[in-house]
């Protein structure tokens, strides 16, 4: 397909070993899942509703590439009764004190979530995965070329994993922010330390461009340097736009899709999309074949 | 050393290894719970319903969190008979456990055709027909809702088939028993029951149904006491051999529906929960016999005490 004619999908280079022998992933070969009784070591409340969980998860967190996911529930309970889906936002190294540990960024929108905003250090919570498939960076790339990351609300929780994987396949990583307003818009100094580039946008213009981060991407797609690719993450209207943008201006794009799911490892058939197949369509499990689709394949 | 308590269980002409039985549509073709579960342990798998052409099921959304529970519309998606027999059935073969087709169709006659087609399968244990589809031909009546459709669905399997027959019952009638009744007579060897109750979510804000087909099936703890009394009651009525499922998670929810009388078990949405829920559960049994100093979990079938008061069952 023509939007993706640049990209060689290698995998992800994933925090483990797998990648440092260069050893890809392929369909065949069973993925490594666990599912594990993680300790909270922080839960960090970052304001307007958002924490930053930090996880003791070891052979997850040593297991997982950018763009996955992990399901995360309370072990016994029955009410919420089904796991809640989580991007792995990161990926923290062993240092002396501690070993890989796993971070997830995630905000209050329902019991679920509140579960979670309410776990201490020390308390433990059930953690499935890695599950699903990673994104893949374009490999060569021109020299200088950028790499976009464009982010709506909460659905930046998936970036700053990607973050060295761009940098390392030397590419500039750009970070495109939407937000309703100034305070949501989380962990943007973090990427910034990071020397990612963020531009910002916020619906009441509390900060940054006022309006939504589709005008941002328009602007960035409009200018030089080069766009070798193009991540987006959040809400499916944001997405459906993005995705829209990028088909027409012909640079290729990952999205990172959402959906209610039951089980997430392909077994319940809950969570589909509907997608570009052959000369028709198929309805593709987004907890297996994604959450990250070519923007190409998509049909909304 | 004590020896192990004994899990062997018939049911008519199926023997199972242990009465864990995974539960059609929550287990996907099995090799997906590859990582979590050795498939070997398991006393039976029932894959995810068949038909005769492939179907890629409904639009999304399709499932939705309900109160200890969940409601899906999955639109009974699957890679039809022949690719079942063809790809999927080949690779349970070698874990020697019971597998089970799941099958359905529109018509009696497809019902008939994916069964026989379901057959030709080597090493297949067991057929369980899901009578809970629309009859296209009937103006969308349910078959298993009618005791005419359920007569000759069962009866049409029955011709085309000599493996064990489960008829797996909906929830979704005012008289079970007389449905299960029906499927007998026509030739069922063994009823599982409950399939999902039906139901809907309302999403206040866009003032819609939640799921894009509307209607939906529950399942999960929600629904357990309610399965719990119709297994209890067709165990009651009638002599055939039953499984029994709806919301079990552990295993003190897998003895309650064996003391009415199932004589197996399955697990639906607690895969989907903990994908190990399966296994979890038979090292259960294990352990829970063995506190009980039961030697066979036969012995647990049915053993109901109903002395004493409060055990009027009639409503
Ligand atoms: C692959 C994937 C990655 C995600 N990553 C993140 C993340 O990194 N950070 C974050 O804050 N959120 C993320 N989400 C969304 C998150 O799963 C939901 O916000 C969360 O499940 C809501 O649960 P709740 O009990 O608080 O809300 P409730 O509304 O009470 O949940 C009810 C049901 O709906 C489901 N649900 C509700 N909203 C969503 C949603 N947007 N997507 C999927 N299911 C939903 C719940 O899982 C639950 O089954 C992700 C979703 C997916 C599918
Ligand atoms: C997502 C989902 C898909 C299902 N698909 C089927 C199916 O294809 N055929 C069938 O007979 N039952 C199907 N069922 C019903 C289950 O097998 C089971 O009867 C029901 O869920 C009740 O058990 P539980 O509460 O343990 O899940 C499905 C249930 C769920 C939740
Ligand atoms: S969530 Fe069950 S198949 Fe994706």
């Amino acid at each position: 397909m023509l939007a993706h004619a640049n990209l060689v999908i290698f995998q992800a280079l994933c925090y483990d070993a797998r990648a440092l022998s260069g050893e890809t992933m392929s369909p065949s070969s069973p993925p490594s899942i666990h599912d594990l009784s993680a300790r909270v070591i922080e839960n960090r409340d970052l304001g307007a509703s958002h924490f930053l969980l930090t996880l003791q998860a070891e052979p997850v967190a040593a297991a997982a590439c950018p763009g996955q996911f992990a399901m995360l529930r309370f072990a016994g309970r029955m009410d919420p009764l089904l796991p809640r889906p989580m991007s792995i936002s990161d990926v923290l190294p062993a240092d002396g004190s501690h070993p890989v540990l796993l971070q997830i960024l995630h905000k209050v929108v329902g019991r679920g979530t509140q579960l979670l905003a309410a776990l201490k250090p020390g308390e433990r919570l059930q953690v499935l995965g890695p599950l699903g498939k990673p994104f893949s960076v374009p490999s060569p790339v021109a020299p200088g070329s950028q790499a976009l990351m464009v982010a709506g609300g909460i659905g930046v929780a998936i970036f700053p994993f990607l973050v060295p994987m761009l940098q390392r396949a030397g590419l500039k990583p750009v970070l495109l922010f939407g937000a309703r307003s100034s305070r949501e818009l989380v962990r943007k100094d973090w990427f910034a330390r990071q020397g990612v580039e963020v531009r910002t946008a916020t619906e009441d213009g509390s900060e940054g461009a006022k309006g939504f981060v589709t005008t941002l991407l328009q602007e960035a797609l409009g200018s030089s340097p080069e766009v070798a690719i193009v991540y987006a993450c959040g809400p499916q209207a944001m997405l459906k736009a993005v995705g829209e943008m990028l088909i027409a201006s012909g640079v290729s794009a990952q999205l990172s899709l959402e959906s209610y799911m039951g089980c997430g490892i392909g077994a319940c058939l809950g969570c589909v999309v509907k997608v570009r197949r052959d000369s028709g369509f198929a309805y593709a499990r987004i907890c297996v074949e994604g959450p990250t689709f070519p923007a190409s394949e998509v049909l909304w | 050393m004590k020896a192990a308590p004994r899990l062997e269980v018939q049911l008519g002409p199926l023997k199972l290894k242990n009465p864990i039985i995974t539960a059609s549509g929550t287990f996907g073709y099995g090799t997906e719970f590859l990582p979590f579960v050795d498939l070997s342990r398991l006393g039976g798998i029932c894959v995810k319903g068949l038909s005769l052409s492939p179907r890629k099921g409904n639009a999304p959304p399709r499932t939705f969190e309900t109160p200890a529970g969940m409601i899906n519309a999955i639109g009974l998606a699957n890679v039809g008979v022949e690719e079942f027999v063809r790809s999927k059935l080949p690779a349970l073969r070698p874990y020697g456990t019971a597998i089970i087709a799941n099958v359905f169709g529109e018509t009696v006659e497809e019902y008939a055709e994916v069964a026989r087609i379901a057959s030709t399968g080597e090493g297949l244990a067991a057929l369980e027909i899901n009578i809970s589809c629309p009859n296209t031909e009937r103006g969308g009546m349910v078959f298993g809702c009618d005791p005419d459709g359920t007569r000759r669905v069962v009866s049409a399997v029955r011709k085309v088939t000599s493996l064990p027959l489960i008829v797996k019952l909906t929830p979704n009638v005012t008289d079970i028993v007389s449905i299960a009744r029906v499927a007998v007579d026509a030739g069922a060897d063994i009823l599982s029951l409950v399939n999902t109750f039906l139901g809907i979510a309302v999403d206040v804000s866009r003032r819609r149904l939640v799921l894009a087909n509307g209607v939906g099936g529950v399942s999960g703890p929600a629904i357990k006491p309610q399965a719990l009394y119709l297994v209890h009651r067709v165990c009651r009525e009638l002599q055939v051999p039953v499984i029994g499922m709806g919301g079990i998670m552990n295993v003190s929810d897998a003895l309650e529906f064996m003391l009415v009388g199932a004589r197996a078990i399955q697990i639906g949405t607690a895969n989907f929960i903990d994908p190990a829920s399966s296994v979890k559960i038979l090292d259960g049994l294990l352990q829970a016999l063995d506190h009980l100093g039961i030697e066979d979990v036969n012995e647990m079938v049915g053993a109901l005490k109903t002395d004493g008061p409060s055990q009027d069952f009639s409503t």
